[in-house]
């Protein structure tokens, strides 16, 4: 039935580069509508170069990436982004439910000031995420669960198609890790699409029904029950050396020995 | 002797004051309009190099306005236009300035260098080619060469209308960016990476906020000088942080000491003879800045303090009638006060002070000090002897702190397996953040007990 309709993300030969040095080399990926994906893969296998890549957040070396068959720019408003939490200046003099305005300023458009319209908004996102009591909290006082909560529903005030998350689940308590996995339930219900960046194994096969695992490629991607086998851990987690490893190990050790 | 010369000196300070201050000239309007505008405007636009960390740059492009500036000096001299012409001088100051902004993203982009580095290495380059011109400058022996010093420490006397109305344009134009865009620059400030993935206009919206400081430092250069130009970037938002929480509020605690700094400055430099303006509007900045760590409203000196003072005293507090309650609890044979039912009377007798604090280590001033205060609250009665009675409020409120300090002991002995040891010390560190929530679940969870007895008894000893 899903494929029927037409897929929701398209990566095709994606390649990124950092100095030269690929962090994501020649990705496909295709995700379907509805599904729920996670992307998983040992420590800088480039799972954040690929989701910031395929926003448009860093530059390609090559490749495309279509969403819903088109351009991210035509599409973007079906789109929310949740950045790292690290990402960001928590020092910031701004309150939680400021922040969940931010996710009108584009249906909003430039010159608009922030109204009473879209602090009721942002103050309903907040009950969702179960943090209504600290919309007039700076950000910066809150706790990281709360902060990536608070990220959350400025997604949700998009009323997006899509999601793509980086990370929501590092570092945070069991309270948020089980408000964010409810919420994406039930977003998932309601006929939305997650993509999801995750680096927590044990978690993987109760969160995503579809995996993509990511080390420089995209070494499997598909079902959970049917990608998340032995094979092709060891593959993606780097059971044995494989050639394409081995040449950018190559690579590395040529630019650290060079003066 | 002394006095009379004092009183003349006064006098005549004062005659200037009034001058400069309540009934200025011409000339002094001008100036105080120009450095005002100048101060607002650097304050605000400050506050959005503050938080996207780029408060140095303002330091970069201040020293860099220089080799602009000496050589459109020489240009203007050798074409014959009788140097420092305004226009042009600024013109070469801007040329620089753009380019040590450029310089800085280039040697972040094609070398390991770090970010001060970057920073510092355009802004020692081109002050040291500006002052190789400067040199240049004086052994032609130019006309009007002198002028020159007014652009490396500020000189306002010379300020004229046209010149001050530049910087109250320059001000306004500022002020407008600041208000159309404020939600823009303000997710831009906060959160970058999602700026640019909603597609708002992210690139561009650098370019003029960079635009708009660069533009404030070339008009401000000849008012204070370009070594001290950052500070009116940088003081303003580092103030308005001691006082608010949010953008909006920063951006006007900013503006208003931009403003005031320079104006109280100008006021002070043409009331003080021979006090630079540049240096004295600097310490005028600085000093509302000290004034804001001690007295500001949201991290101050004073606040914290007050705060601090204020929980001891409800701690000092609470430990003085635990002690008094503890003290009537095992002199008067007995659980009478802690069974179902107890004597009130037996609870109003007169306990001596030092007994039941003997284990506090407070000295005798603090015992008398924590003593009245409850005394004045109507909590106890005082007495010259220095024994305490407590009222029918007075021991209300002793039942109703010891019995919360015991339960929170009986909670973390049984439920949280806290050492016995520690629990006592523990307890007198969560009992301050205990809500009456807190409390109220603390009674369910004991509810058996308490069917028992009214208090518990002291659990750790």
């Amino acid at each position: 039935m899903p494929n029927n309709l037409p897929s929701c993300i398209d990566v095709n030969h994606l390649t990124v580069c950092y100095d030269r040095k690929p962090a994501v080399w020649e990705a496909n990926l295709t995700v379907d509508q509805g599904s729920m994906t996670g992307i998983i893969g040992p420590n800088g296998a480039g799972k954040s170069t690929f989701l910031k890549a395929m926003l448009g957040l860093i530059p390609a070396a090559s490749g495309s990436v279509k969403f819903f068959g088109k351009n991210y720019r035509q599409e973007r408003h079906r789109i929310a982004y949740i950045p790292q939490r690290e990402s960001v200046d928590w020092e910031y003099p701004i309150s939680a439910r400021e922040v969940v305005a931010m996710g009108l300023y584009r249906e909003m458009g430039l010159f608009r000031r922030v109204t009473k319209v879209q602090r009721v908004k942002a103050d309903e996102a907040l009950d969702r995420v179960g943090m209504k009591d600290f919309a007039d909290a700076r950000i910066g006082a809150l706790s990281g669960g709360q902060q990536q909560r608070v990220f959350l529903a400025r997604s949700l005030v998009q009323n997006a198609e899509l999601y793509l998350m980086d990370e929501p689940f590092a570092g945070i308590d069991a309270t948020t890790e089980k408000v964010i996995l409810d919420l994406m339930k039930d977003l998932q219900k309601n006929g939305a699409t997650l993509v999801c960046v995750h680096h927590d194994l044990p978690t993987v096969a109760d969160y995503f029904d579809h995996l993509a695992l990511l080390n420089l490629r995209v070494v499997a991607s598909g079902k959970t029950e049917e990608v998340f086998t032995k094979e092709t851990l060891t593959q993606c987690y780097g059971g044995r050396l494989e050639l394409l490893s081995k040449l950018t190990d190559s690579l590395a050790k040529r630019e650290a020995l060079r003066p | 002797m002394d006095f009379l010369v004092n009183f003349l000196l006064a006098s005549t300070w004062l005659e200037r004051f009034s001058d400069s201050f309540l009934s200025p000239s011409y000339n002094l309007r001008v100036i105080y309009l120009g450095v005002s505008s100048l101060g607002l405007a650097a304050g605000i636009c400050g506050c959005f190099l503050l938080f996207r960390k780029r408060s140095l740059l303002s330091d970069t492009v201040g020293h860099s306005t220089l080799p602009g500036v000496a050589f459109a000096f020489l240009l203007v001299a050798q074409f014959g236009a009788g140097g420092k012409s305004f226009i042009a001088l600024m013109l070469g100051a801007l040329v620089t300035g753009w380019l040590s902004v450029r310089s800085v993203q280039w040697i972040q982009q094609k070398t390991p260098a770090r970010e001060d580095a970057a920073l510092a290495i355009p802004l020692s380059a081109y002050y040291a080619l500006g002052i190789v011109f400067l040199s240049i400058i004086q052994s032609l022996g130019l006309k009007g060469s002198s002028g020159l010093e007014y652009y490396l420490y500020g000189m306002v006397a010379s300020m004229v209308a046209s010149e001050a109305q530049l910087l109250l344009v320059v001000a306004i134009i500022a002020l407008i960016i600041v208000f159309l865009f404020f939600k823009e620059l303000n997710c831009l400030s906060f959160d970058e990476s999602f700026v640019s993935a909603q597609g708002l206009p992210h690139r561009w919206l650098d370019e003029v906020l960079m635009a708009t400081c660069l533009a404030v430092t070339i008009v401000g250069l000849q008012a204070v000088g370009l070594l001290l130009m950052m500070a009116l970037f940088i003081i303003p938002p580092a103030t308005a942080r001691l006082w608010t929480n949010s953008m909006a509020g920063t951006l006007a605690v900013a503006g208003f000491v931009g403003t005031f700094g320079a104006f109280s400055g100008a006021v002070a430099s043409s009331t003080i003879r021979n006090l630079p303006a540049g240096a004295s509007i600097i310490m005028a900045m600085s000093l509302l800045f000290i004034g804001s760590m001690l007295f500001g409203h949201r991290k101050g000196w004073l606040i914290k303090k007050i705060r601090l003072t204020k929980l001891e005293r409800r701690l000092t507090e609470k430990q003085f009638l635990r002690g008094l309650f503890d003290s009537l609890e095992s002199q008067q044979q007995v659980r009478l006060l802690s069974g179902l039912e107890f004597s009130r009377d037996l609870a109003h007798v007169a306990v001596p002070m030092d007994r039941f604090l003997a284990k506090r280590a407070w000295s005798a001033r603090k015992q008398e000090r924590v003593g009245a205060q409850l005394a004045k609250k109507g909590l106890l009665t005082l007495a010259p002897d220095l024994t305490v009675r407590l009222t029918d409020t007075g021991l209300e409120h002793a039942i109703k702190t010891a019995k919360t300090h015991r339960l929170l002991e009986l909670y973390l002995l049984e439920h949280a397996e806290v050492a016995r040891a520690n629990v006592h010390q523990y307890v007198e560190r969560i009992e301050e953040v205990t809500t009456p929530e807190i409390v109220k679940d603390l009674h369910t969870l004991f509810a058996s007990r308490l069917e028992k007895e009214l208090i518990p008894a002291e659990p750790h000893s």
